[in-house]
């Protein structure tokens, strides 16, 4: 009772607040303070009730009853410079900037026998888009706002089997929302092909579920080595809501009249959200006992973000794709733990590589390649240290990203984006 | 230092950091002009070139050419132009209604514009003139053929021939040229329904020869940009008007069996009964009006193209408002081959020629399908509602001018090796293809 009123809060926190792609795409990586003082390797290393998501099997190490719960402070800029020709050289442009809090909540219980269990809440993926004076920014017309927000449920149970190894297995209930915003424009009926913005578009989804699973490995062959797996099922979401078209009068009323008679009415519409494939391996070394080096490869599965289409269920003339035609990509990440009698410090570095290509990045999504520095706090309270409190800092490099001319909305220039994080936890065991 | 302190700086470094991460504005790059010299561009061609839309030359549209814009972009030597002034000549076309259809166009006036750059002592650095054929660069023979001759007294002021105007009276020269023929050639018979008179392939890679001859012995050391032939059948002066009987919901007509019902055309049977058109047959916009009135609709039928039922007259579309299946695929392969000549030249080894090939023709086939996306809105060759073809449902506006312009450059960017930045299309586009003022029609 008491476990299901605190992941209440947090998803009532969260659900209030929108997430930002920190990751490739739109992943969110940042899902325990620990972990992400190694830079988020802890398909291996991990040591937190986080399991639950970096890698359920590891939960059969843990003795108890635990939990880990928190959040991160992330803030995101992205700005952009036009290039020709369109929306021209000189142009900037620059989105609001995102100061944000997705929270996460984990619960691990060992039962006597070769039997754990794991509960989970977070957001493993998320996006906040917002672009300043939306009248005025040279890209409305592919997007002012999208925000995807997602609400993950995790339910998950690891078998030991042996000394040495432990298996995972689980299955996530994710509930989303996608809200999109763009401008409409028409050329104007009198064929000089001049541009007239006629309307604000509005697709907000419901918040509907889809379903995954998950599995891990870990296995100790050695004292002082582990080795971990993981991997986290797609999601594909078939999402209800409803698409609002307000009409910009422009004071003609031949124009109006036929602009009217072009533009769908307001309607229920429907998309399909993708929620891709994490594969990750890794290894974490103990050197003595007080440092713990970890490496993570992780392979996420973009390419089944080919698009996002728009079904209007009376106006099927007006159905759209959004094609996005992403690639898989890979993070690389490293980190390294120091125990110390009275703290415990943190480090880390990773490379995440972009999954969009060239033709797709937008500001819908101005995604690029990206290296993280990561640095980490951990401190024990109480004789027993039962009350661990773990805090990290992350400052991500995105590479600035061009557009070389191909982008599919013929919106060219270069992106520049930086993105910090301050997480906290908090781990009690029982 | 306090915790409180330490928090406080860490929070200052973010602020700082974020803030140093926007972006500065970029700089367009100095023109690099590669193998070319863009420092006097002039032009040779037809309608296209000269900039004549909405069925007319104005100084409006002939300002707004693509080879005014490529000028302009490449910062060249300022175009003299053979500017008319007022409503053009002849006057323009203007939208009179579009909403709700049927959509009603006429001219903006019965005024002919005045040239007002005829005393100019030098020739025009555009010296495209509506009507002109490739045989005329180098031929002053047909310069006074009615009805080009009132464009020639125009443009060419009997100045002596296209090519030596161009290469002889320029202070300076010129470095680079644009040339553009081949369109006069086969549209002059097709705008009538007819093939006869449709310039023979071998007249006319003849004719593309010499001039290109003549040119590089005048001016040797100009570079030049050739603009390819595009399929005029399938520009909507031929495609708007459907061929089929259509019913007040402009839904083809189908008979008993669920046969499509076709417009009488211009043959007859056995009983002298007007036969109807074949699936491929063309109407041309010329006979709009005509299938307004019943024309081409049996008797008991009626037409609808008005917006109000008028009686089937039982008489067929005349020959001169109808392009055939076999015409359209004569015009068709001629379109090809001019091409194929082109093409070929570019790439002559034995007998070579230094210029770039601008392929008009796969714009406009690429703007009727799938169509050209611009900021969202996907830009067609259909009849005015496509937004890229003027009033006179066969030459470009002035959008399709900036695009065209775009495609030159790309062409010259490839071939020479320079660097000219793509125009935005859209700050060229008007609210009307005739480029009225708005308080004239939306």
């Amino acid at each position: 009772m008491r476990l299901g009123r605190t992941l209440s809060a947090v998803a009532l926190a969260s659900a209030v607040l929108p997430a930002a792609a920190l990751g490739a795409g739109y992943g969110i990586y940042e899902q325990g303070a620990a972990v992400l003082g190694m830079a988020g390797a802890g398909t291996a290393a991990v040591n937190d009730a986080s399991a639950v998501f970096f890698n359920p099997a590891v939960m059969t190490g843990f003795a108890g009853t635990r939990f880990y719960g928190g959040g991160t402070f992330l803030q995101t800029t992205t700005s952009f410079a036009g290039v020709a020709p369109h929306p021209g050289y000189g142009v900037t442009e620059e989105m609001k900037p995102q100061q944000i809090f997705p929270a996460t909540a984990y619960l691990t219980h060992r039962y006597p026998g070769p039997w754990a269990i794991g509960l989970g809440y977070n957001s493993p993926f998320g996006l906040a888009v917002e672009w300043k004076n939306p009248d005025q920014f040279t890209g409305r017309y592919i997007v002012t706002h999208a925000a995807l927000r997602t609400y993950n449920y995790s339910l998950v149970a690891a078998r030991e089997m042996g000394k040495k190894l432990s298996v995972g297995f689980g299955g996530n209930l994710v509930w989303t929302r996608l809200d999109l915003r763009n401008r409409q424009f028409i050329a104007t009926p009198g064929g000089g092909g001049g541009q007239l913005e006629v309307a604000s578009f509005t697709l907000t989804s419901n918040v509907n579920p889809g379903y995954g699973w998950n599995a891990g490995l870990a296995w100790a062959p050695l004292k002082y080595l582990k080795v971990g797996s993981t991997y986290r099922g797609q999601v594909i979401i078939h999402a209800n809501g409803d698409a609002d078209i307000d009409q910009f009068p422009t004071g003609d009323s031949q124009v109006d009249a036929a602009v009217a008679a072009s533009l769908p009415p307001d309607q229920p519409a429907s998309t399909v959200i993708r929620l891709p494939t994490i594969g990750a391996l890794g290894l974490a070394w103990s050197w003595g006992s007080s440092w713990t080096f970890a490496g993570d490869a992780v392979h996420t599965g973009w390419s089944v973000f080919k698009d996002i289409p728009i079904y209007f269920r009376n106006s099927t003339s007006s159905n759209q794709k959004i094609v996005e035609n992403y690639d898989d990509s890979f993070q690389f990440r490293f980190g390294a733990e120091n125990r110390r009698p009275a703290f415990t410090w943190r480090f880390g570095y990773y490379i995440d590589q972009a999954a969009a290509p060239t033709e797709s990045v937008s500001p819908t999504l101005p995604e690029a390649d990206r290296q993280g520095a990561t640095l980490g706090l951990g401190m024990g309270f109480g004789t027993d240290k039962r009350l661990t409190l773990d805090s990290y800092q992350l400052a991500a490099f995105v590479q600035n990203r061009k557009t070389e001319g191909v982008n599919r909305d013929g919106y060219e220039g270069e992106y520049k984006s930086f993105a910090s994080a301050t997480g906290v936890s908090l781990a009690y065991r029982w | 230092m306090t915790s409180r302190k330490r928090a406080s700086l860490l929070i200052a470094a973010e602020v700082v950091a974020v803030s140093c991460s926007k972006i500065g504005p970029i700089t367009g790059p100095a023109l690099a002009p590669g193998r070319a010299d863009f420092s006097v561009v002039a032009a040779l061609g037809s309608a296209i070139t000269a900039g004549f839309q909405s069925g007319g030359l104005v100084s409006r549209h002939q300002t707004t050419s693509y080879a005014s814009l490529f000028a302009a972009q490449v910062r060249a030597h300022s175009m003299d132009l053979p500017l008319i002034d007022g409503d053009g000549i002849p006057p323009l076309l203007e939208l009179k209604h579009f909403y709700p259809p049927p959509i009603q166009i006429g001219p903006i006036s019965t005024t002919l514009g005045n040239p007002t750059n005829v005393g100019l002592g030098t020739t025009y650095h555009n010296l495209a003139i509506p009507g002109a054929r490739v045989q005329d660069v180098t031929d002053t023979t047909h310069y006074q053929a009615a009805p080009r001759d009132t464009f020639f007294n125009v443009i060419q002021r009997k100045h002596g021939s296209l090519a030596r105007q161009i290469a002889t009276q320029l202070d300076p020269p010129p470095t680079f040229l644009l040339f553009e023929f081949g369109s006069s050639e086969l549209l002059r018979p097709a705008l009538n329904g007819t093939i006869v008179g449709l310039t023979t392939v071998a007249s006319f890679a003849d004719s593309f020869r010499l001039a290109l001859d003549t040119l590089a012995a005048l001016l040797p050391n100009a570079k030049l940009a050739v603009v390819n032939v595009p399929d005029v059948t399938q520009l909507p002066f031929f495609t708007t008007v459907s061929n089929k009987q259509l019913d007040a919901n402009g839904k083809p007509v189908v008979d008993a069996n669920g046969r499509t019902k076709f417009l009488l055309g211009p043959l007859f049977d056995s009983s002298g009964k007007p036969l109807p058109l074949s699936a491929s047959d063309q109407v041309l916009l010329s006979a709009r009006s005509a299938v307004a009135n019943g024309y081409g609709y049996p008797i008991g039928t009626f037409s609808y193209l008005s917006g109000s039922p008028v009686a089937g007259q039982g008489i067929g579309l005349t020959d001169a408002q109808v392009l055939s299946n076999s015409e359209v695929l004569t015009v068709q392969d001629r379109v090809n081959k001019f091409n194929a000549i082109i093409d070929t030249t570019s790439r002559s080894v034995t007998h070579p020629h230094d210029f770039a090939v601008v392929d008009l023709d796969g714009l406009l086939r690429r703007a009727k399908s799938p169509g050209i996306e611009l900021r969202g809105v996907v830009y067609t060759t259909r009849f005015v509602t496509g937004g890229l073809i003027s009033l006179d449902g066969v030459h470009p506006n002035d959008l399709c001018h900036a695009l065209l312009c775009n495609e030159l450059i790309g062409a010259v960017n490839a071939k020479f090796g320079s660097n000219i930045q793509p125009l935005d299309p859209l700050k060229f586009a008007t609210p009307t293809s005739s480029g009225a003022s708005a308080s004239r029609s939306p």
